[in-house]
């Protein structure tokens, strides 16, 4: 048993790295043909001026969808090894983890104790030693 | 030169650019690339320290940042984004090269990448000047008076200095990459002139293309945020 196991591994290995995968041409200028069309498709959502939480977010949507383009295509993620993968995952597993919650604490900071608030009650910025000037 | 060098590839079990410690090419090239992604994951996290500064400054400023965009030019952002994309096609493409074992795919898309990357950084000289003539410079060298005096909105609300110091420090840091990334490319010409590379030995050329799409992945990011922003 352990031995099929170990046959079947080495053989999914073989064919992972046996030949290198060359993509066709096509494929490269497919993908950079919809990396310009997205670009595109930014500078508009800006230029026509979305209402604001909406255009943040179709911007980082996209911005998003050209960079699993790049790194699925460009970077080989999808055909290479998947351990490469799994490294890639998890350094924008603990990016999200940072962002998520250092921007959690800034902003319930307040309803915790209201003394340690960034902001006041009406949303102002309490901390005025950020734009005071020497 | 390159003859010689895919015969070795062809010649059997120890190819002279398989180093003693490896017992294959394969087991060498995953090496590499594994090292080159450990990397990467760093860059990632290295970078994520500077887009949580804007992240906070954004929430501490909202009416700063929408304000101070409208100083930095839109389209020689677009411009730079195009750039950078094309340059990532191209990088692509040389990788593409190596694979089929063409020496001048490999060497002129290198040339291509590494051409606009220089059109990249040229228009960021521009940029730069721009900025430093009208004084919208980062933390208390911002002037608003200069600004003003030259002919631009700077009567900002906010923290406008602060969101100065954020749009130099993230597109300065990406710029430092994307000049590092050119000397690489020099490097990477130099070894495909001496036929290094082959289709079985050019991890170095894959590394550093994966750099270069890293490089270009972190401007998908920073042109939205910093010269889009609604």
């Amino acid at each position: 048993m352990f031995e099929k196991f170990k046959n079947k591994v080495l053989q999914s290995q073989a064919a992972e790295h046996g030949e290198a995968h060359v993509l066709p041409l096509k494929t490269y200028f497919a993908v950079f043909g919809s990396l310009l069309v997205l670009t595109v498709l930014t500078v508009l959502v800006s230029v026509i001026g979305l209402p604001a939480p909406a255009s943040i977010i179709v911007a980082m949507v996209v911005a998003i969808i050209k960079a699993t383009l790049v790194v699925l295509w460009f970077m080989h993620l999808k055909f290479d090894d998947r351990f490469y993968s799994l490294i890639f995952v998890i350094s924008i597993f603990f990016l999200v983890l940072f962002f998520v919650f250092t921007s959690m604490d800034v902003l319930s900071r307040g309803q915790v104790n209201p003394e340690e608030s960034f902001f006041s009650q009406d949303g102002t910025l309490l901390r005025e030693e950020f734009t005071k000037k020497k | 030169m390159s003859q010689q060098s895919s015969h070795a590839a062809t010649a059997g079990h120890h190819p002279k650019y398989l180093a003693h410690h490896f017992e294959s090419m394969d087991q060498q090239n995953s090496s590499g690339k594994l090292g080159m992604w450990l990397f990467l994951a760093q860059e990632v996290l290295f970078f994520s320290g500077l887009f949580m500064a804007y992240i906070l400054a954004r929430i501490f400023y909202p009416e700063t940042f929408l304000a101070a965009h409208e100083l930095l030019d839109w389209k020689l952002g677009a411009l730079n984004t195009v750039f950078l994309l094309t340059s990532s096609l191209t990088m692509a493409l040389a990788v593409r090269g190596a694979q089929v074992n063409s020496q001048k795919q490999m060497y002129w898309n290198i040339v291509a990448t590494l051409v606009l990357g220089a059109a990249f950084l040229v228009v960021k000289y521009f940029e730069y000047s721009h900025k430093l003539h009208d004084g919208l410079l980062p933390g208390h060298f911002f002037d608003a008076a200069k600004a003003m005096h030259n002919g631009v909105p700077a009567n900002i609300p906010g923290a406008p200095a602060i969101f100065f110091a954020i749009y130099f420090v993230m597109t300065g840091t990406h710029g430092l990459h994307v000049l590092i990334g050119m000397g690489l490319m020099l490097w990477l010409l130099v070894r495909i002139k001496r036929g290094d590379f082959n289709s079985e030995n050019h991890v170095y050329l894959e590394n550093v293309g994966l750099y270069w799409h890293i490089v270009d992945l972190i401007w998908i990011f920073l042109f939205p945020l910093l010269y889009l922003v609604r």
